[in-house]
């Protein structure tokens, strides 16, 4: 608790003296050149699973935690939200993600460093398992055909525009991701003080990465050492979580981006602004 | 080291962090690099933020000093076991 506590005031103190915000550059974007069919066949079942661990966390509270919140499974999975894969530098990853409404019906919101290295390369065999659930895909895999990112996280890796997006290509049989799916909605320059329910696919130990989870919470903190400051909540849910959306009403406030080390139960996401807009509007007319 | 914020010979705001960002392999669990700051080892007093993939990609320290920079030339200097100090300076204030 006591560095906890040094860590907080250690962010306040960043945060007091902190930089301004960015103007509001461009998204980053690149098509993607394989096709849905190859991403499809690369996750088999096989590679899905072994990007998890064995051992299995139960729903649970936060009742030690210094930021109350309330993690479950949800009785029904919303396919709105899904687990997200990719590889990058040979290794296969796991990330989290939500359907949005748009105009071409096929964007998928998550973390900048989802789909780019933030600076680097963009990720390969990016896809999205809607309601993913134990190497279920109850509504197909869906392949990217263009990722994009925020210009400051693709340029310098700025944490605060750690937002990302793809495209996935139509299935086999012609549908739209939200066509099939739906889609939430997504809100920018909101009130940061909202009540999040976070949602995710925590991969590392305790959890397996084959349930989805939900983190209710009320805002906690800002990190006021990112600029613009980030969001925190409290929340338990680990690795392969990132990515998952903020969801407020029906609306995507946020995403799963990090943790401290040394900050147990706290899980931070960009607070989206106009750079997040413009992103979103990128994504839906790509 | 996939960033240095701000990179050698750039400007620091006097009131924003020192930032460098590691990529890690998949095995990760602790970060043996250090990081000093005009000789001062302050790797402790750093945050060091996690990104939230599975498995681990992406290590982040940010720095710092409590009472502000102060205005003129520092060094900074990321130490790993078995390599060269990679150093390098910035500029505040």
């Amino acid at each position: 608790m006591r560095r906890a506590g040094i860590l907080l005031l250690t962010l306040v103190l960043l945060g007091l003296l902190s930089a301004p915000a960015h103007a509001t550059p461009p998204a980053a974007a690149k098509a993607v050149g394989q096709s849905r069919s190859d991403v499809v066949a690369y996750w088999t079942a096989e590679r899905m699973r072994n990007a998890t661990p064995v051992d299995a966390a139960k729903a649970g509270q936060g009742p030690k935690a210094a930021y109350p919140f309330t993690r479950y499974e949800p009785a029904t999975y919303n396919p709105a939200h899904g687990k997200v894969f990719f590889t990058d530098g040979g290794v296969n990853y796991v990330c989290s993600g939500t359907a949005l409404a748009s105009g071409n019906e096929s964007v998928v919101w998550t973390a900048g460093h989802c789909v780019n290295q933030g600076p680097g390369a963009f990720y390969t065999n990016w896809a999205f398992v809607p309601a993913y659930k134990d190497g279920a895909r109850p509504y197909g895999t869906w392949a990217a055909r263009a990722l994009l990112t925020t210009a400051p996280w693709r340029n310098s890796g700025d944490i605060s525009y750690d937002e990302g997006a793809a495209v996935v290509s139509a299935n086999a049989s012609g549908q739209t991701l939200t066509d099939l799916v739906g889609g939430r909605g997504i809100g920018f320059n909101r009130p940061a003080e909202q009540h999040y329910l976070s949602h995710g696919y925590p991969a590392a130990r305790p959890f397996t990465g084959g349930r989805m989870f939900i983190c209710e919470a009320d805002l906690a903190l800002r990190d006021t050492s990112a600029s613009p400051p980030t969001m925190g909540i409290g929340c338990d849910m680990t690795g392969g979580s990132s990515g998952g959306g903020w969801v407020v009403g029906n609306d995507v406030l946020s995403v799963n981006s990090y943790g401290y080390g040394n900050l147990r139960n706290v899980l931070f996401g960009p607070y989206q602004d106009g750079v997040a807009q413009q992103l979103y509007a990128s994504a839906s007319g790509s | 080291m996939i960033v240095r914020s701000p990179e050698p010979g750039g400007e620091l705001p006097s009131g924003a962090a020192l930032r460098v960002a590691f990529k890690v392999d998949p095995g990760w669990e602790s970060l043996a690099a250090r990081l000093l700051v005009d000789g001062e080892d302050v790797t402790e007093e750093c945050g060091q933020r996690i990104a939230g993939t599975h498995p681990p990609s992406r290590v982040e320290l940010v720095y710092s000093p409590p009472g502000g920079w102060a205005a003129g030339t520092h060094e900074a200097a990321v130490v790993a076991p078995g390599e060269r100090p990679d150093r390098w300076t910035f500029i505040t204030g």
